[in-house]
């Protein structure tokens, strides 16, 4: 077995999922802004992709602990070959493709995690996941993490309304002025994305480095992994997941600046509690939850709950499907070489599949705006035909 | 098998943290237009005040509007950014590396 290609092909299809989970997420942090036009939509993943590249820079610490225990590795449990390592990669970045052409929000690193433990089943057996890890650190955080940001968001949009309704009308007083607060709270979101998403990356590329033998046990990430995985997110971010962006912005509630101010600050509150606290939280789940929360708590305003449902169909699906397909290409593996060309071969071929299918109906950042604003754009002068002009004409005269 | 007491934790530090924040700049916004008319709600009309993004160099309504409603909203909008900072400081490992 040629340990370089190989090496080079999971670094290669590592970056690449990076690059899926930086576009995945643009919409947490910046779905809101843009649906309420606090920020344009360029320039709010240009935001994004800047913060989620210095954010990169900043810490290494998650980097160090990826696989978190739920595999058993080490003495006594299994030996962690890149062929697996691969494989998993492969059911991680077909499952965000997929979930990226039907615009759901869904969480990367469930992908990630779904793909490795398909892989280790195959390749180790089912001893080789620990469920019970599986059940409290995948499973309950999943479904409790847009529960407590729901709540949150919810609470605090009765709160920006509460406060700034006029005593005596009833009406708003400066809502529209919480688009400027929106920058800020969706800012730290995507800052706290960028040092938390691109070190999953780099923890794997790391792992596989030491597992081959390049690099020594116990070693941090090497600089060059550091500063591919921050390009690759901030370039993922910065192209922007228009879909994604779509259904969190315009698609579940209908979002006003109050309440994007209140559900960007709820998932920056909940995401920052969770990692300090030590109860770690999915970001695409606590944002999900928050922008539900904040459309229940303004009156007037409704849930479509069926977009609700499919996301949530999605997140259900997302381990078990990334595992299903981890677990086929971890087969296709033990084949020797000729199966890790296979699975390279058919991963490209379903990614470009899906990037072909998703050409059909095209969802840019010219899309992604509110309705209202859309329609404001829509209403044009009329053109400046010989017709048009002839009656301007002889409206003057 | 769960941690319920870390969970509890979380959602509270939450909830205490994200209701703390957006009252205040909530209460910022209410301060500046004591003594102002109403806006027609959340239409885009209604931004009044700073395009440099800085939210404390609103320009005061000369007649009308009392100046420590002003001031008191100066303060909040400050305590919101030391609510900013404060986020920075807990995202940056290396502010608070043990």
């Amino acid at each position: 077995m040629d340990l370089t290609l190989i090496v080079v092909l999971v670094v290669v299809l590592a970056l690449f999922f990076d690059f899926t989970n930086g576009f995945h997420d643009t919409a947490n942090a910046m779905a809101t802004p843009i649906a309420t036009g606090a920020l344009k939509p360029r320039m709010a993943v240009g935001l994004a992709a800047v913060l989620n590249l210095v954010g990169a820079f900043l810490s290494t610490e998650v980097a160090r602990t990826i696989s978190g225990g739920l595999i058993r590795e080490g003495d006594g449990g299994i030996q962690i070959t890149p062929e697996m390592i691969f494989a998993g990669l492969i059911g991680a970045v077909c499952w965000n493709m997929v979930t990226w052409l039907f615009g759901l929000p869904s969480s990367s690193s469930h992908a990630l995690f779904g793909g490795l433990i398909g892989a280790a089943i195959v390749g180790a057996g089912v001893g080789a996941v620990d469920f019970s890890v599986l059940v409290s650190k995948v499973v309950l955080p999943a479904l409790v993490a847009p529960i407590v940001a729901g709540f949150v968001a919810f609470a605090a949009t009765r709160l920006a309304y509460a406060i700034t309704r006029d005593p005596a009308t009833g009406r708003g007083l400066g809502r529209g002025n919480f688009r400027y607060a929106q920058i800020f709270s969706s800012s730290l979101v995507a800052l706290a994305h960028g040092t938390n998403d691109a070190q999953k990356t780099m923890g794997v590329i790391t792992l596989t480095l030491i597992a081959t033998g390049s690099q020594a046990v116990g070693t941090g990430p090497e600089f060059w992994v550091i500063a591919a995985c921050a390009l690759a997110i901030a370039l993922g971010t910065y192209t922007g997941g228009w879909r994604i962006i779509k259904t969190m912005g315009t698609g579940l509630t209908d979002i006003k600046p109050a309440q994007g101010f209140a559900a960007e600050t709820s998932t920056a509150a909940t995401i920052l509690a969770s990692s300090h606290l030590g109860f770690a939280l999915s970001t695409t789940q606590v944002a999900s939850g928050s922008v539900i929360g904040s459309g229940l708590g303004r009156k007037g305003a409704s849930v479509r709950w069926r977009t609700a449902g499919r996301i949530g169909v999605g997140w259900l699906l997302t381990l078990p499907a990334a595992a299903a397909v981890g677990a086929i290409a971890a087969l296709l593996a033990t084949i020797g070489p000729v199966g890790i060309v296979i699975d390279a071969v058919l991963g490209v071929g379903v990614i470009v599949a899906i990037f072909v299918i998703s050409s059909r109906d095209q969802v840019t950042s010219g899309t992604v705006v509110s309705e209202v604003d859309a329609a404001v754009g829509a209403v044009r002068t009329p053109k400046a035909t010989r017709r048009n002009l002839k009656k301007k004409r002889q409206a003057a005269e | 098998m769960i941690d319920w007491a870390a969970f509890a934790i979380v959602a509270a530090a939450a909830l205490v943290s994200a209701s703390v924040v957006v009252s205040l700049f909530a209460f910022g916004l209410r301060l500046l237009n004591v003594g102002r008319g109403v806006d027609a709600d959340d239409s885009p009309g209604a931004i009044e005040t700073t395009a440099s993004g800085s939210v404390s160099v609103v320009p005061a309504q000369p007649e009308g509007r009392p100046r420590w409603a002003t001031f008191a909203a100066v303060i909040c909008f400050g305590l919101c950014i030391l609510a900013v900072l404060f986020g920075i400081y807990l995202i940056v490992p290396f502010f608070h590396a043990s």
